[in-house]
């Protein structure tokens, strides 16, 4: 009997070790993280189109690359396009990388010069002139009077809060001559001309989205692929868990194969990648990395996060906000623990050979 | 000998004076730079200029006179939840890249004095 106990207590540990084998995509040698940021997505919805361009960076790096290719906010005008949104912001990574290998990709370089080309024209930030288009965007969806969309732009600079509206009289006939457009368009005829012109074709492996799984199918899921793949992979969930470790923000009911969702209240769908994995006290530890900014770490003390010595370039295992919070380090990711996380996950995104 | 004590005291005294300011970094954006230094106070990033007793900063008075927030939403949709928050107080964001290369929104005042936005949050939740 009791060597019966013992070999169920080994059997599961090692399951548990097997399906949770530790890894780090960050810190692993000559990672392609040493090119990609930590991104900082700003008050912008565009999530997805941050995890689409880390997903396509890394497949590109790891593979001979020697740059970034893939820029979040191309990935968001692509996705917009092809789905027919007026707007940027709520989106799908695996929409965004199939519409960038549809219809070309702005090289990374060109993509920035678009943007800052316009923003050094009107003397204002990138994240203004994204801002001021999606809004004004909204309010002239469908308005073809031009007088009503000249009003409609000033109020859309009054709302954004422009420090120096004047600055836009210069441009100001330029976006509200044009007939009306969404963002999408509006982005693309006024930032991202040259882009149009210079196409370069995208190859990846298939992006491919999963859901309608319960927790344990995302788990399984995920650590298959984490293990299968060794690339980050794309993690759909409700990021009012990390504010909240025992947050809950969606049920799920089994409908026919899949499982329905229903989101509770503060869900904040969000896409973010998972990185790397650990085992902590009989659970395993997930590696999430956000794109809300290099300062960012986790609300809770409990969580750890992964940190790197700007200085020495050594990465750190266990930093918190109160331990390693200084002008040293940059916060990388956070360890989200499965119980936390799984649970809010209602879809996971991969590249993948056919 | 009583001269030369006196010279590596005076000496010692200056080197920990610069050891011990505040730590400063050059932060990019795409067509412009600022150069912000770290509050161990506040624990992040303040405009340089802050520290000038001399000169007047919107993002140190805000930290000395704002009050707790306890009603702004949580439910941030995907957006960075401190960026949103600098919106909804009515301050104007912008995407700093720091030594790392690594994007930091920052929390912009009307006097153009900027705090990064995760530690305007700390403050007020």
């Amino acid at each position: 009997m009791k060597s019966l106990i013992a070999l169920l207590l080994f059997a599961s540990g090692t399951a548990v070790a097997a399906d949770c084998a530790p890894m780090n995509l960050i810190s692993e040698p000559n990672s392609p993280f040493k090119k990609i940021p930590v991104y900082d997505q700003d008050g912008a919805g565009t999530c997805y189109s941050y995890v689409a361009s880390v997903l396509a960076n890394y497949h590109l790096l790891k593979n001979g690359e020697t740059t970034l290719k893939v820029h979040p906010h191309w990935a968001a005008l692509k996705f917009a396009e092809s789905e027919k949104r007026a707007e940027l912001r709520g989106g799908f990574s695996d929409l965004a990388l199939k519409a960038i290998m549809e219809s070309g990709n702005c090289s990374y370089d060109l993509a920035i010069k678009g943007i800052a080309n316009w923003a050094k024209k009107n003397s204002v930030s990138e994240e203004k002139i994204i801002a001021l288009i999606e809004s004004y965007a909204k309010k002239a969806s469908g308005e073809k009077r031009k007088s009503v969309r000249d009003q409609l732009f000033t109020k859309a600079l009054k709302e954004e809060s422009f420090v120096c509206a004047e600055n836009w009289t210069g441009v100001f006939p330029e976006v509200t001559a044009l007939e009306f457009l969404g963002a999408p368009q509006l982005f693309s005829r006024l930032l991202f001309k040259e882009c149009n012109e210079k196409l370069e074709p995208l190859s990846l492996p298939k992006p491919k989205f999963v859901e309608g799984m319960n927790d344990q199918g995302f788990k399984d899921e995920l650590n298959r692929k984490l293990s299968a793949l060794r690339a980050p992979i794309g993690i759909s969930f409700c990021s009012g868990v990390l504010e909240n470790p025992s947050f809950k923000g969606i049920s799920r009911r089994l409908e026919g194969q899949k499982y329905k969702l229903d989101y509770n209240k503060g869900c904040g769908d969000h896409e973010a990648a998972i990185v790397g994995r650990k085992e902590v006290n009989g659970q395993c530890h997930y590696l999430l990395r956000n794109s809300w900014g290099s300062n960012y770490s986790s609300k809770t003390s409990e969580w750890k996060c992964f940190c790197k010595d700007k200085r020495t370039g050594q990465f750190i295992d266990d930093c918190t906000n109160k331990s390693k919070n200084s002008y040293q380090y940059s916060f990388e990711g956070c360890w989200i623990p499965e119980n936390s996380l799984i649970p809010n996950t209602f879809g996971l995104t991969t590249l993948e050979q056919q | 000998m009583n001269l030369l004590k006196i010279c590596a005291l005076i000496l010692f005294y200056f080197l920990s004076r610069v050891a011990m300011a505040n730590p400063c970094e050059t932060f990019k954006a795409l067509n412009s730079e600022v150069t912000l230094c770290w509050s161990e106070k506040l624990m992040g990033w303040v405009s340089k200029d802050c520290f000038d007793p001399k000169k007047t900063c919107e993002a140190l008075k805000f930290f000395e006179t704002a009050a707790k927030i306890s009603d702004v939403s949580e439910n941030t949709d995907g957006q960075n939840p401190s960026a949103k928050l600098c919106k909804e107080l009515d301050l104007t964001v912008d995407i700093y890249r720091d030594s790392q290369n690594n994007e930091q929104s920052m929390c912009v005042f009307g006097d153009l004095s900027m705090v990064d936005s995760h530690t305007l949050r700390r403050h007020v939740r």
